[in-house]
């Protein structure tokens, strides 16, 4: 079997699609996380086929479904944070001979096939359907909800992890060179880090509503907090530390106004849920928690980078997607849970939402009200990637335990948690679901 | 500031040789009258490449915006950290973008707005690269 | 916890050594350690070569010492509470220059584990450098004789 890359019929990308057809006929049910780590020890139980597995077995058993009822497994095949295993480095043979490996010695441990995971996972006997949603678990979880929605399966696991290795974030490879070829060179020759785009994006914001860099205090201090009270998160494992205005403010500068803490940590990490349909959730072990929508967006810059227009066209454009398809508004949502990895990001997504009524340029001022989880404007309750390092799948895990009512101490106490929303990662081309305690 | 070398690949061949000789050129889309950059095997308006050719642009532009880098991925640019990091917009097309360090503007006093007009510099390998420095009024 | 006020002179004694390299005078200086954390430390992450008790020593030589790292500045005095060290500073990587403008001594030394964010950074705001391998075999953590 070869496993598929979803093609465009597993997205909703456009408006005017109505209601999605599988609204309420999809739900969430299990949850899975292996333990985090700052970068991979190279031992073959922590490799990220490892944890990979790990996470799964933890939402299967979540779930209370027995291994051999699983039909399908969507997979995101790419688990780099940046760090890739450096070509002419000696493969790690005992950890290769400590699985079934497929033909690419590399796989389990920079990347992930749904192949090596199934050959190392024996139990999942009867999967029959499987496909790679690229990228992130937001657009993994859009192709899940179509398949299990279409009958390609009926319960389907779906799994993101990523990998981090020694050395510092895309400082090596073609980075570490006297030169480039010619067309990556018309674009990285200049040498912008990663945040780079979004710190410009957020300084034209900046100038065209008055707002500065300090205004984001409030919002990652919030994070911070909800992460440390996430016990899957990277944070809360391994350095609770809070991140208060004046640890935010103190740190360097990445690209300024992109600082050391508007960039997210990369980690080790996997992420699995438990999908299936309405129907058969009803009897698994956890609430089921229902998918009224799934919306996306392949809108990509005229340029070189995405200006301010073209994201607020495009989250606004978002935000019409997922309540058209959901047939919802922005006043059904208990808390607002979009991506964050870079910060300064969010307020876009947020804006987009109009979550609370928010308009383009207001995010920074609703930042400095009550936006904890125990107020009545939840923002971030997941605390994101500022409050559990990147996975780019704790607003997921974390929409699917508040409505399910066993988010711990992050539970959101100051509104009812009813219907939410996540997803990302730009502004600009993002992946979202939309979740829901009851299928109507 | 000393960039990385570039060899130029099929693709970009026709802007890195005119770069050489001092001049800007786009790709541009007879079919949609369109300039596209990056450049790309096919225009992102159409999906056609048999429509795609290269203009000779002004190389006046204005600053449209810039971050200062602190941390930059690239070894050979890390000595000259901080630096500032524009992104110019062309005058015949503002929705086309072309990178900057703005060489000759202090860090982080970088006038947003203002003209600017095409250099080309070289870089590690002799291949000369379209720079931009600000226009005194 | 950071001491409330910074220790005027806090030194030690500098050798000067004759022809032959014994002993012939010492006079007293004051020399600064900045130490990163990560990779620097043993309580860091990764762990790195200098312990605590290092630490404990130049701090009772009377140095002036402080952490500059990427942590937060909370964490990082949360670190030196919880080994309970009082030290003079706590500042984020790009603040070197602060402390030197802050504190007076005769020498100003970064201890740290990266090239660019230890070492460059340590050289541009004049201090001395030193990778955390030769800073546990320097004089400055051997004890007094
Ligand atoms: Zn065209």
């Amino acid at each position: 079997m070869t496993t598929p890359i979803a093609t465009d019929a597993m997205y909703r990308n456009d408006e005017g699609m109505g209601i999605w057809e599988h609204r309420g006929k999809v739900a969430a049910v299990g949850v899975g996380h292996a333990p985090t780590a700052r970068r991979w020890d190279g031992r073959p139980e922590t490799c990220v086929g490892a944890i990979s597995i790990q996470a799964l077995r933890q939402a299967i058993a979540d779930a209370g479904v027995a291994p051999d009822q699983i039909d399908g497994l969507v997979v995101v095949r790419e688990t780099t944070t940046g760090a890739f295993w450096e070509e002419g480095k000696p493969l790690p043979m005992d950890v290769i001979q400590s699985f079934q490996q497929t033909d690419d010695p590399l796989d389990g441990i920079a990347k992930l096939s749904a192949e090596w995971l199934l050959a190392n996972m024996p139990e999942l006997s009867n999967v029959k359907f499987t496909m790679y949603g690229p990228g992130c678990m937001s657009n993994a979880l859009n192709v899940t909800a179509q398949a299990v929605g279409d009958g390609l399966a009926h319960t389907c696991l779906v799994v993101k992890s990523w990998h981090n290795f020694e050395g510092r974030y895309y400082q090596g490879g073609a980075n570490a060179g006297d030169a480039l070829p010619g067309t990556p060179a018309i674009t990285q020759l200049w040498g912008g880090p990663a945040s780079y785009s979004t710190a410009l994006q957020f300084a034209e914001y900046c100038r065209k509503y008055g707002k500065t860099h300090e205004m984001m205090a409030p919002f990652m201090e919030n994070s911070r907090r909800n992460g440390l009270r996430f016990p899957e998160g990277y944070w809360a494992q391994h350095r609770p530390e809070e991140l208060g205005p004046e640890d935010y403010l103190a740190s360097r500068w990445i690209a300024k106004p992109a600082n050391l803490f508007d960039n997210d940590i990369p980690i080790m990490m996997s992420g699995a849920y438990l999908f299936s349909t309405a129907e058969r959730a009803a009897d698994m072990k956890q609430k089921p928690v229902y998918i009224l929508n799934h919306a996306s967006s392949n809108t990509r810059p005229r340029s070189l980078l995405p200006t301010l227009d073209e994201v607020e066209d495009d989250t606004a454009r978002t935000g019409r997607k997922i309540y058209e398809g959901a047939g919802i508004t922005a006043d059904d949502l208990s808390f607002e849970n979009m991506y964050d990895g870079f910060s300064l990001f969010h307020q876009f997504h947020l804006e987009g939402l109009g979550f609370r009524g928010i308009k383009f340029g207001e995010a920074l001022d609703f930042y400095a009200t009550d936006i904890s989880i125990e107020g009545p404007n939840p923002v971030s309750p997941s605390g994101g990637n500022v409050g559990s390092g990147r996975s780019r799948v704790w607003m997921h895990t974390d929409c699917i335990q508040q409505l399910q009512g066993r988010a711990g101490e992050r539970q959101v106490t100051g509104v009812t948690p009813e219907v939410a929303v996540s997803g990302g990662p730009m502004p600009l081309g993002g992946n979202f679901t939309v979740w829901s305690a009851s299928p109507d | 500031m000393a960039k990385q070398g570039v060899v130029p690949d099929s693709l970009s061949q026709p802007f890195w040789d005119a770069a050489n000789e001092e001049r800007l050129v786009i790709q541009y889309c007879l079919d949609c009258d369109q300039l596209q950059h990056p450049p790309g095997d096919t225009c992102r308006g159409c999906s056609k490449g048999d429509e795609l050719e290269w203009k000779t642009v002004s190389g006046r532009g204005t600053i449209y915006n810039y971050g200062v880098v602190h941390d930059c991925p690239v070894r050979l640019l890390q000595q000259d950290q901080p630096f500032n990091l524009a992104v110019i917009m062309l005058e015949e097309d503002p929705g086309i973008q072309m990178f900057s360090h703005l060489p000759g503007v202090p860090v982080d006093d970088v006038p947003v707005g203002a003209a600017v007009e095409v250099i080309f510099e070289p870089s590690a390998n002799g291949q000369l690269v379209p720079e931009w420095r600000v226009v005194a009024d | 916890m950071q001491r409330d006020t910074p220790v005027q002179a806090g030194g030690g004694l500098r050798g000067k050594r004759g022809y032959d390299g014994a002993l012939v005078q010492e006079e007293y200086v004051t020399v600064l350690i900045s130490f990163d954390i990560d990779g620097t430390l043993e309580v860091g992450d990764p762990p790195g070569p200098l312990t605590m008790d290092m630490v404990r020593l130049v701090r009772d030589k009377g140095f002036l010492i402080g952490s500059c790292s990427d942590r937060t500045l909370s964490g990082q005095r949360g670190i030196w509470a919880t080994h309970e060290i009082e030290v003079d500073f706590v500042v984020s990587k790009h603040m070197l220059p602060d402390v030197k403008a802050k504190f007076e001594a005769d020498t100003y030394v970064h201890i740290g584990d990266r090239e660019d964010l230890d070492r460059q950074y340590a050289l541009k705001a004049g201090f001395d450098f030193l990778w955390p391998d030769e800073a546990v075999a320097h004089d400055y953590f051997q004890p007094a004789p």
